[in-house]
């Protein structure tokens, strides 16, 4: 490992954590530590992604030492931003903190598992060269053909790239895909000195560990205890299919569900204390949600509408209703006018052009669906699990607001996932099993979240006496954080 | 005390019945199997690769010219519906070796092929039911063992094994319990479809859910802690957290014991080899060796020079792509010929496509749908074929 390569992973780690700490204010215990670089490292390595975009035809033999050094300034103005203005705010978060009974030690069973998998997956990373399909096929190939090729040349449709003159064009058969991925990777090659895939494909597991250390830092905020929060981890950590999109890394499908997880998880924090900075971040990342992949556009669609819908006063929820609606309405418009790349796919596949068909019974789709959540071996028993907690606590689940817009969150793209492939040509994917577990994937962290707050309140080894609160101070911003209100969440 | 009882034999014969269901237990069959018949493996004969007797054991030395072996029995007939199971012993087989059942009947006589499940602790089992071709008359049977597809390159993947017993049994309930525990417990390989789908991914026919058993057992003994003794709030709460974390462990110890197999196959081919070593060990390595060949052969074409790749299979073309980059490629599929001045000067790469043939005389390609493409003839060699374009199309 070359100092570049090890500049690689440090920059956008301080880049990211460092506009999370100025959003949100300066860590000041563990799980605000670790909420801040899980966080950190998605935000900054799509930031990075996204400077290295603006540098098309831009040679690559200098491109990194530059980015590098922007980058870098960057984020040792955010972190002095943080510490100068942003200490001692923010987090105006209840840590609930239980003492952990003579079974305590039993805790250690799932930080072994994860462990355990975690050099596994690791050292699959760094031995294997780039296997699966859609990762040499479409951000990959880019990526390569930047990095090998000496200079960013874009990427243009094929007609462009058949007439082309001087200037290089390039092509593929996923030219119009969202480029955010394929420049993470060119980062990585660059900070590796060249296309050496295990490297290249090696922040996968990075962004494995920043999942899991967001999820925790953001639980623990939210009032859950700290033995249900690692089991929430476990839980998410173990699951097979994420564990295999880590091990066999260069899919999109793991980045988008990081994000997605990040949007839900600052969301319920603005939703419960309302901190500023939480809001500016869910907003960020639902914004580059379909820089990911194009999926993104329908996630932004439905957290949006719910999003605008619960900023409104309750007295004018209708109108707010109204707004989002009509928001959604307005980007769909848009992109039909300018002809986004993403809204062309979505034609192409309800139309069935991109060699999807129809389902010829319903029953065959609703049956892989079941299939691929229930007695494959995906989820192990995530989905049992999920529809129990929410059917056991769904008194919980109505009486609360926060809990409520998750679930519906959740619902809206249950609905989505369901109407695209019973009722569009998608449904080819859906039987074949190629496309719905990834699109499910992107939905497991919201799934998770929703549990785990449903399940914080459940004390199955203690008596309430040895439970305590902790409630770190709170800006002016957020309003007061206390026991009492927190219950309400 | 009865009520104990009781709710302890609900919740055993509960367990039971599932496993019965689960693991496809034939209840009328015996415990053990009525008729066995074991062949050792020296009873074999090579059919494809090299190999030699020894007691016996037939070992396998080397895999023939397309990187497989094949062993088969031949001669006498068996009736397919007197053997439900197969069982089958072998020492070192590589896991980066897939192994298969082969077997013909007189209605077809080639060799048909069949998945297996790959033999842990050198021995597994499998339900001979799960293959539609297995009926009637078996004229010869046999194992095929070739590197695993879309995962290890071919000429890399074979390391001698013997072949120490083939046991074909009839139904029985320690037949199906030994299946059960190959399909469930088993190394399945990583594939192109892993990414997507754990279940699906494995060549070999599968059985029912071990997920679906492990739910319904969990669920069924709560439901007898209900019913029976009466649990009720924080009692069932304790059982039902404990019953699903318990349930979870085993699923994740099951799934960590199978991705420590399938790294153990990655190990065996990277391990100890530098990056420069070990890119070429890619599924495709030969695919991967012409591509080199074609970017030294255009190393000093300009780099706006476009690059138009067609293969005979999608995958193929896909691959061949990123093999050949940095060169500005461009997969005819998507991008099509264009004009005959739009690729004046590129270059084409064909790989194994039969429908685009050189005509000599004429110094161009001709399409099976009758275009013609005059071009340069910069390289050709078996599947791998590198043009120039010189001029325009003509139907």
């Amino acid at each position: 490992m070359t100092l570049a390569y090890l500049i690689a992973w440090i920059v956008p780690l301080a880049l990211g954590s460092g506009l999370w700490a100025c959003a949100c204010g300066l860590p000041t215990r563990g799980a605000s530590w670790l909420a801040a670089l899980g966080g950190g490292f998605l935000l900054g390595n799509f930031i990075l992604a996204l400077m290295l975009g603006l540098c098309h035809g831009a040679v690559i033999a200098t491109l990194f030492g530059r980015v590098a050094i922007v980058a870098a300034t960057l984020a040792i103005g955010a972190w002095f931003a943080a510490w100068r203005w942003r200490r001692g705010m923010g987090q105006g978060a209840l840590y609930v903190d239980v003492k952990m009974s003579r079974w305590g030690w039993l805790m250690l069973v799932p930080l072994v598992l994860l462990a355990l998998r975690a050099v596994l997956m690791l050292d699959e990373i760094l031995l294997r060269p780039l296997f699966p399909w859609d990762a040499w096929w479409a951000w990959s190939a880019q990526a390569k053909a930047w990095m090998q090729g000496g200079v960013l040349d874009p990427f243009v449709d094929p007609a462009r790239w058949l007439e082309q003159g001087q200037t290089v064009l390039r092509t593929g058969t996923a030219y119009n895909y969202p480029p955010l991925l394929a420049s993470l990777e060119l980062w990585y090659a660059m900070g590796a000195g060249g296309w050496i895939e295990p490297l290249v494909n090696l922040p996968w597991f990075g962004l494995w560990l920043a999942l899991l250390s967001v999820s925790y830092g953001q639980w623990r905020a939210l009032g859950v205890p700290r033995p249900h929060a690692w089991i929430g981890v476990y839980a998410l950590g173990s699951l097979p299919l994420i564990n295999v999109h880590v091990a066999l890394a260069g899919y999109a499908d793991l980045w988008i569900t990081a994000a997605f997880a990040c949007v839900v998880l600052t969301w319920v924090r603005w939703l419960k204390y309302r901190e500023r900075g939480q809001l500016i971040l869910a907003m960020t990342f639902l914004v580059l949600m379909p820089l990911v992949k194009f999926e993104g556009v329908v996630w932004l669609l439905c957290l949006g509408t719910l999003m605008i819908f619960a900023a409104v006063p309750p007295r004018s929820r209708t109108w707010g209703l109204v707004a989002a609606v009509g928001a959604s309405t307005l980007l769909v418009a848009v992109s039909y006018a300018a002809d986004l790349a993403w809204l062309r796919l979505a034609r192409d596949l309800l139309s069935g052009a991109n060699g999807g068909r129809v389902a010829s019974r319903s029953f065959d789709v609703l049956r892989a669906l079941a299939d691929g959540l229930f007695l494959q071996y995906n989820w192990h028993l995530f989905w049992f699990l999920s529809f129990g907690v929410i059917a056991w606590r769904w008194r919980r689940l109505w009486h609360s607001m926060p809990l409520r817009l998750l679930a519906g969150v959740l619902a809206l793209a249950v609905l989505f996932v369901l109407c695209l492939f019973l009722f569009t040509p998608a449904a080819k994917w859906a039987e074949s099993y190629t496309a719905v577990n990834r699109l499910v994937l992107q939905l497991v962290p919201l799934a998770t979240t929703l549990c785990v707050l449903l399940l914080r309140d459940v004390r199955w080894n203690l008596s309430p006496a040895e439970t305590s609160v902790s409630a770190v101070p709170v800006p002016a911003d957020t309003g007061p954080a206390t026991p009492e209100s927190s219950a309400a969440a | 005390m009865l009520k104990r009882i009781a709710g302890g034999l609900l919740i055993a014969l509960w367990w039971l019945l599932l496993l019965a269901i689960f693991c496809e237990i034939p209840l009328r069959a015996p415990l053990r199997p009525a008729q066995h018949r074991a062949l050792p493996g020296s009873a074999f004969d090579e059919k494809v690769g090299r190999s030699h007797s020894l007691d016996d054991e037939l070992t396998i030395d080397a895999s023939g010219p397309d990187h497989s072996a094949l062993q088969v029995r031949e001669g006498e007939s068996i009736n397919a519906e007197d053997w439900r199971i197969l069982r089958y012993s072998v020492s070192g087989l590589p896991r980066t070796l897939e192994m298969n059942l082969v077997y013909r009947t007189p209605d077809h006589p080639d060799w048909q092929a069949v998945s297996l499940p790959w033999p842990v602790n050198g021995s597994a089992s499998f339900d001979l039911n799960r293959v539609p071709g297995w009926r009637g008359e078996i004229t010869g049977m046999g194992l095929l063992e070739f590197p695993t597809a879309q995962l290890v390159p071919p000429e890399v993947g074979f390391r001698p094994f013997s072949v120490d017993r083939i046991e074909l049994q009839s139904a029985s309930w320690e037949g199906a319990l030994s299946v059960k525990r190959s399909d469930w417990f088993g190394y399945w390989p990583w594939a192109l479809m892993s990414i997507s789908a754990l279940g699906p991914d494995a060549a070999a026919p599968r059985g029912r859910s071990l997920v679906l058993m492990l739910a319904l057992g969990a669920v069924g003994t709560i439901g007898v802690l209900v019913l029976v003794f009466g649990w009720r709030n924080r009692r069932l709460m304790l059982a039902s957290i404990g019953s699903a974390m318990l349930v979870w462990i085993v699923l994740d110890l099951r799934w960590l014991a199978n991705l420590a197999a399938r790294h153990a196959g990655t190990r065996l081919l990277y391990t100890d080899k530098s990056w420069d070593e070990r890119a070429p060990l890619v599924a495709d390595s030969r695919l991967y060796a012409d591509a080199l060949r074609v970017r030294e052969l255009l190393v000093d074409a300009p780099r706006q020079a476009k690059v138009f790749v067609d293969a005979a299979t999608d995958y193929e073309r896909a691959r061949l792509v990123y093999h050949l980059l940095p060169l500005n490629t461009g997969p005819v599929n998507v991008t099509g010929y264009g004009t005959a001045s739009q690729r004046e000067g590129s270059y084409l790469v064909l790989h194994g496509l039969k429908d685009m043939n050189y005509d000599a005389q004429r110094h161009g390609l001709v399409s099976l749908q009758g275009s013609f493409y005059p071009v340069d003839v910069l390289f050709e060699d078996g599947d791998l074929r590198v043009y120039r374009f010189s001029g325009g199309a003509r139907q």
